[in-house]
């Protein structure tokens, strides 16, 4: 045991689909601490586990690992913990296995490779549901006989089996670790697993009858990806359509904000600051949290239910042609989110130049904070009205949007593989779940912690970088007669980059709000908001809407322009970061940087030309 | 005879994996060994790659050039322990 003044801890291990996370939240509740391993940018999710008597102890979710003898990065933090050679964690107490009850001849082997470590283990025997099901039962008196420690039965989505859990590892904390001993060769692993789940588990006359079904139609050749395309349409449709009344909702609360501000205080810079820095800038970022939990909801939704890896089967041909793998499809797809957990998600592609040249294209996809660019320049400029009687045209540009993204990913996939992470291709080899109902609870529990994690970079570094530029844009206080954004800092910065810039028809307020844009890039609407608001008396601030001012001062050729920068602009600092610390260095972040910046003028640039050559002509 | 020559719902069972190091411990973290049956499910649109493999009670996902290495056979091994009936 360990001091007294410490709580003894647990570390949940077991393979990916397992149904661990589940069992974490259901163990844990609510209330995890979630950070980041130093050095790694691994995830370390801990929680408390009330104990029956009374005491509590510490609880951390290890990514999912098949085995002890690492590829990605993921399972070596696993291995590390396990073994005590994590730096920031210290050796777990006892360990949980969790196992899928469905699967045991081929998830005992890790069991076993876990037991050979000499830790006091308990074996969560869960989806005990599923197994029955399928119409096997299994034996855990037997199992317990045959493996030599505690098996619980669980059925982490209905809160099944969690007492005994509970009671079970109390137990084990008293129990002391035995010496490790050597661990049998792959092969014979693998039969003791299968001897062992033969001898406890009967019956299976209709194994997975139900996935099957559902699996003829969702792995059809034909309807198959017409499906995901299916599924990927009303996800995107459903950001924009749903998501318009609690956005109306939150931006009649800033503007309510805005006018106690605007009666409690004097005229003066502290007014003008809360009204037009504070309040106009967080407010127009926070009003797209609809739209961010929706997309995560549909992420977690088709995470859950088992459909992502038909997803990553699906998309594994396209993928191959570019010289990517289906694998990479998951990571990808997250960065509709944010690139940032989609490049930490590269972390499960074992192959080191599939992983790379997936990060290297993770933020063509266009993540939720370029949703609120877009939403503001397809409000101002693209007409809302019904194409076909099915689809609104606003939706349909947004889409094409993210389909340029897509396309740009996949060119420069292909061209990086041909080029700077030219090699060998690796394999594509992935266990597909059974398919299961979602369950709210952990639904919840995902979209809270990514809606918070959303919230908390709005609290602060875009707060902050919207404060450093109202003062940029409001000081030194311009004489009158000349225009305040013009004289300001930002106004000279943006002076400076306009002649950059001013070729692909961006002008000097584009500009500026390009420099906080780096920041977080949803605050480059923010900083529009602030440019365009600082020549303004308060009143019209409350009154006009920024993309109203937008329609007043952009030709339309400049918001096209904007909107295709946006589709492969390099962005923003966070994402430069977090590909530092997973490819060990300034190398490919720079490159990154390079490459990101070359497209993004090249298509606003084209579409610029393009734009003013046809409404010219 | 290899996995991806099967007639998909033929039954077939693992003769032997023709790969090693990495390649050969992948497979076998995913539970194909000597003696394990296993079923050709699904083939991709475009080229019929990737392909879905049904390992034991497992649905596995795989290219064709992996399951180009794993070779099976027809008929149970008289040696092996008996398979749960499916």
């Amino acid at each position: 045991m360990s001091d007294a003044a410490v709580a003894p801890m647990l570390a949940l291990v077991g393979n990916p689909n397992a149904g661990k996370t589940s069992l974490f939240n259901a163990l844990t509740g609510a209330r995890q601490k979630v950070a980041n391993y130093p050095g790694v940018t691994v995830e370390r999710k801990a929680g408390t586990l009330r104990l029956p008597d009374g005491s509590s102890a510490d609880l951390i979710d290890l990514p999912g690992a098949y085995s002890l003898d690492p590829r990605s990065p993921d399972e070596a933090v696993t291995r590390n913990v396990l073994l005590g050679e994590q730096a920031g964690e210290r050796l777990p107490d006892a360990i949980v296995a969790v196992v899928d009850s469905t699967n045991l001849r081929s998830q005992l082997r890790f069991v076993l490779e876990l037991k050979a470590l000499g830790r006091p283990l308990i074996v969560a025997l869960n989806m005990m549901d599923l197994a029955a099901r399928d119409g096997l039962t299994v034996d855990a008196e037997r199992l317990e006989q045959e493996l030599g420690v505690p098996v619980i039965p669980t059925v982490a989505v209905r809160r099944r089996g969690l007492d005994e859990l509970n009671a079970a590892a109390r137990k084990m904390l008293d129990i002391r670790a035995v010496a490790p001993s050597t661990s049998l060769d792959l092969p014979a692993l693998q039969r003791e697993a299968r001897r062992i789940a033969d001898a406890a588990v009967s019956g299976g006359g209709t194994a997975g009858g139900f996935t099957r079904r559902v699996d003829r139609i969702a792995l059809h050749p034909l309807i198959g990806p017409l499906l995901l395309a299916a599924i990927l349409f009303l996800m995107f449709q459903s950001v924009f359509a749903w998501a318009e009344l609690p956005m109306n909702m939150i931006d009649s609360g800033i503007g309510w904000l805005q006018g106690v501000v605007a009666e409690g205080l004097p005229p003066g810079p502290i007014r003008a600051f809360l009204i037009e820095g504070l309040l106009a800038g967080v407010g127009a970022v926070v009003i797209f949290l609809p739209q961010i939990v929706i997309l995560f909801a549909f992420i977690l939704l088709l995470e859950q239910s088992g459909y992502m890896t038909r997803a990553a089967f699906l998309m594994d041909r396209l993928m191959a042609s570019v010289g990517l793998s289906g694998r990479a499809f998951i990571p990808l797809l997250s960065s509709f989110a944010c690139a940032i957990p989609g490049i930490m998600a590269t972390r499960t592609i074992a192959d080191p130049k599939d992983r790379l040249t997936t990060i290297l294209i993770a933020p063509l996809m266009t993540c939720s904070a370029r949703l609120p660019v877009y939403a503001v320049i397809i409000a101002a400029f693209i007409p809302n009205r019904s194409v076909g009687g099915f689809a609104n045209l606003q939706g349909l540009v947004l889409f094409g949007l993210y389909a340029f993204g897509v396309i740009g990913a996949l060119v420069a996939a292909w061209a990086l593989r041909m080029t700077v992470t030219k090699g060998a291709h690796g394999g594509f080899l992935m266990e597909m779940p059974k398919y299961q109902l979602p369950v709210i609870r952990d639904l919840a529990i995902g979209l809270w912690q990514r809606a918070w994690a959303f919230l908390r970079r709005a609290g602060t570094i875009i707060l902050v970088s919207t404060m450093v530029l109202w003062v940029f844009a409001s000081y030194p206080k311009a004489p009158a007669g000349e225009s305040q954004v013009e004289y300001s800092v930002a106004g000279r910065i943006g002076g400076a980059l306009e002649h950059v810039f001013s070729p692909i028809g961006f002008n000097r307020e584009i500009s500026i709000a390009l420099v906080p844009g780096m920041a977080a890039r949803e605050v480059a609407v923010a900083a529009l908001g602030t440019v365009y608001a600082i020549d303004a008396d308060d009143e019209e601030v409350l009154e006009t809407e920024l993309a109203d001012r937008l329609r007043a001062a952009w030709p339309l050729p400049t918001a096209l322009a904007f909107l295709a920068w946006f589709v492969f602009a390099p962005q923003c600092i966070s994402t430069f970061a977090v590909t530092r610390r997973e490819t060990n260095g300034w190398k490919w972040p720079a490159f990154m940087f390079g490459y990101l910046f070359v497209m993004a003028y090249v298509g606003a640039g084209l579409t610029y030309w393009t734009a003013v050559w046809l409404m010219g002509g | 005879m290899y996995i991806n020559d099967l007639t998909p719902g033929v039954r077939a069972y693992i003769d032997s994996i023709d790969a090693s190091g990495v390649d050969e411990r992948r497979l076998r973290e995913h539970g194909l060994d000597q003696g394990v049956e296993v079923e050709l499910l699904h083939r991709a649109a475009f080229g019929a790659d990737p392909i879905a493999v049904r390992v034991g009670n497992a649905c596995i996902a795989m290219r064709r050039a992996q399951a180009a290495s794993v070779r099976v056979r027809l008929t149970e091994f008289a040696d092996a322990p008996k398979e749960a009936a499916e």
